[in-house]
């Protein structure tokens, strides 16, 4: 595809669908050729915003008609197989909002699909991509604090203000099977199958439902995967929203704050190693303090920062042909470690 | 006169369900499910109902209604949300109007921010035949939203056969509402910024708004007018902020701005996003599309209204900023 721009297409135009055609547009080669959602309307006004040519509201008729050779599909999760399926059928490699179907079955169905067409089926994990999570796998991998025995995850989000608490037009999430967090627990789970790998035993040990489920969800999970424990929370009442991870090794332990990009290794033995490792942590909070300071006043949006390494990457392999940016087994076990958790959820 | 008031929970709204009201009018009064409603809306029959959702307005509602006052609108960020609430909902209504086939006068309330006045020099006048924003997708979210809004509104009037009057009105305030955007932004109870100072602020008095826009749905020359709602001799920022702050016992700190320093500060992040491949974001407060048409010096003609129906607005406007400021 070397000199051709790379046609994009997206289908589902709501919230998210921003911060993909944002992201989009920093991408040289690639173009967006179409935009398609249930809305004449609101296809059209985002076609306007972003500059693109074809506004839909028939999937088909898009992919038909702009041939596209990746297609971002970003409609609420329910409706991601068929929309994928029609995708990767029509020939383009898939990008899917998290989480990539509702029930194991789909999912599979949809990775089958993939590898049946020689097509790229890639979930935005986005939180997984960000730079602080790059740089905590980058060093675990590394033997920096040898091998992994604990790790915890927990993700505070903002559930209890905003589009998931307006009555009078309730969000999609709280229709999914395990109800709205499970538009996040996708998260978290990314986090464990980078680490660790896949699970092999899940328990969820405390789950909590607010009144009608209204921006009051919580959940608390033990997991094990690859000779490790972890533990994932997901919770609305912890506030502000953060997204802390801490895992802990045989020879040192890490922790990072996913959103805020904070990152401490502490690997060092001994008195001198302690105070070395405090003073280096010491040292890179400042700097991290000022380079937050810079982001505070820069206007800059870390939360979708994962997402554009992730897009640079997706397209970069679509230019060299070569292998996704997420490894389909670190994705199928990501995905498996969802549906244990809803499952056993739903159980309590 | 039988009339529905959609957006009747909010700041305009409930002033034009007592303006109706004490017309003698019978109204129907559009307010969301879930919420309160308020005690200004006392006589109008109450209607739930999200306008966001299809067919949230039924054939019932609209069983003898001679005017339609379409007011409901969001300012609240993100656009998508402004989008729904002006867009989507605008367009779930006169759905509903093409269906039960109804045929009266629609008033519809729309804002000065669809005016092209990234276009206009300083110190030109600004009045109902001003020039459209020709560059929507580039202006803030709500005037985009409005302008489209509009533009829904006009194309459906045409093709079903209804009355249009289109009413503008510049910023509202009364009682309640005494701040205004155009003058800078609140940091705190205690510190102000003023972005510029000598711009004539359009200021409409809520109560004045409400009569206009009364006057555009019972009067014949009405129909297929638009009307900017300001009032006269509108009072600069600097000499509203001077009467804000007195009214707040002075102690309020009013850092000014000059407009030269937000214009480089928006320059600066515009290089800082092509640096940073858009990781770096500029407010929308600093890009200069957006901030122009707030931060030029413009007058502003007397409304049509008082040319075309004879309207004449019933609170001076120094008496408006007594009642909002000094009560």
């Amino acid at each position: 595809m070397s000199g051709e721009p790379i046609r994009v297409a997206v289908v589902g135009l709501g919230g998210i669908a921003d911060a993909h055609l944002r992201k989009l547009r920093w991408i040289a080669d690639a173009q967006v050729v179409g935009v398609c959602d249930l809305s004449a309307s609101l296809t059209e006004a985002v076609a306007d915003r972003f500059g693109v040519a074809g506004a839909y509201t028939d999937v088909d008729r898009m992919l038909a008609e702009t041939r596209p050779h990746a297609v971002h599909v970003l409609t609420p999760p329910q409706s991601h197989p068929p929309l994928a399926s029609a995708a990767l059928a029509s020939g383009a490699h898939v990008l899917v909002e998290k989480p990539v179907a509702v029930t194991p079955d789909a999912y599979a169905g949809l990775r089958d699909a993939a590898r049946a067409a020689g097509r790229h089926l890639v979930e935005d994990l986005n939180y997984r991509f960000q730079r602080v999570t790059l740089q905590a796998l980058e060093a675990v991998r590394s033997g920096a604090i040898g091998r992994p025995v604990t790790l915890e995850a927990a993700m505070s989000v903002g559930l209890a203000s905003g589009a998931y608490t307006d009555p009078d037009a309730p969000h999609f999430a709280h229709r999914l099977p395990g109800g709205a967090l499970f538009n996040f627990v996708s998260h978290p789970a990314s986090i464990v199958a980078a680490f660790l790998g896949a699970h092999d035993g899940v328990r969820v040990a405390r789950r909590r439902l607010g009144a009608a489920s209204l921006g009051d969800d919580e959940l608390t999970a033990l997991v094990t995967a690859g000779g490790a424990s972890a533990t994932i929370t997901v919770t609305s009442h912890a506030q502000p929203s953060s997204f802390p991870v801490a895992i802990r090794g045989t020879e040192g332990a890490l922790a990072f704050d996913v959103f805020t990009q904070r990152l401490r290794i502490s690997h060092r033995s001994g008195r001198l190693g302690r105070i070395a490792d405090d003073v280096a942590g010491g040292a890179a909070a400042i700097g991290q303090a000022l380079a937050g300071a810079g982001r505070a006043f820069g206007g800059r949006n870390d939360y979708v920062e994962g997402l554009g390494t992730l897009l640079d990457r997706f397209y970069d392999s679509l230019r060299t042909g070569g292998p996704p940016p997420l490894d389909p087994a670190e994705m199928d076990a990501s995905n498996a470690l969802v549906f244990a958790l809803v499952d056993e959820a739903n159980a309590l | 006169m039988r009339a529905l008031v959609t957006g009747a929970g909010g700041f305009l709204g409930r002033a034009l369900v007592g303006e109706l009201r004490s017309e003698g009018d019978d109204v129907r009064a559009v307010v969301r499910p879930s919420s309160a409603v308020p005690a200004e809306l006392e006589g109008a029959t109450v209607v739930r109902a999200d306008l966001r959702a299809p067919a949230a307005i039924g054939p019932d509602a609209l069983d003898g209604v001679d005017v339609i006052y379409h007011l409901a609108a969001s300012l609240m960020p993100p656009w998508r949300s402004m989008f729904e609430s002006n867009v989507i909902a605008t367009e779930h209504l006169v759905a509903a109007l093409a269906s039960a086939g109804w045929r009266g006068r629609f008033v519809h309330v729309s804002t000065f921010s669809v005016y092209g006045l990234n276009q206009l020099p300083a110190g030109a006048t600004v009045d109902e035949d001003t020039p459209l924003e020709p560059e929507p997708a580039q202006r803030d979210d709500y005037a985009w939203t409005k302008l489209l809004q509009e533009r829904l509104i006009r194309a459906a009037a045409q093709e079903q056969g209804f009355e249009l009057a289109i009413v503008r009105p510049g910023a509202v305030y009364g009682p309640g509402r005494s701040w205004q955007h155009r003058i800078g932004r609140q940091l705190s109870e205690r510190a102000v910024v003023m972005f510029g100072g000598g711009n004539a602020l359009p200021l409409t008095y809520v109560e004045n708004t409400a009569s206009l826009i009364s006057a555009a749905g019972r009067h014949p020359a009405a129909a297929g007018q638009v009307f900017n709602a300001v009032d006269p001799a509108p009072p600069t920022q600097r000499e509203f902020l001077a009467r804000w702050r007195r009214a707040r016992g002075g102690r309020t700190v009013v850092i000014p701005v000059p407009l030269a320093v937000l214009r480089a500060a928006g320059a600066a992040y515009t290089a800082a996003e092509q640096r940073s491949r858009g990781a770096v974001s500029p407010p929308a407060l600093l890009r200069p599309y957006v901030i122009t048409p707030t931060m030029r010096p413009f007058r502003y003609a007397p409304s049509r209204a008082e040319r075309v129906l004879g309207w004449r607005a019933p609170i001076a406007p120094d008496e408006g900023i007594r009642r909002t400021l000094d009560e």
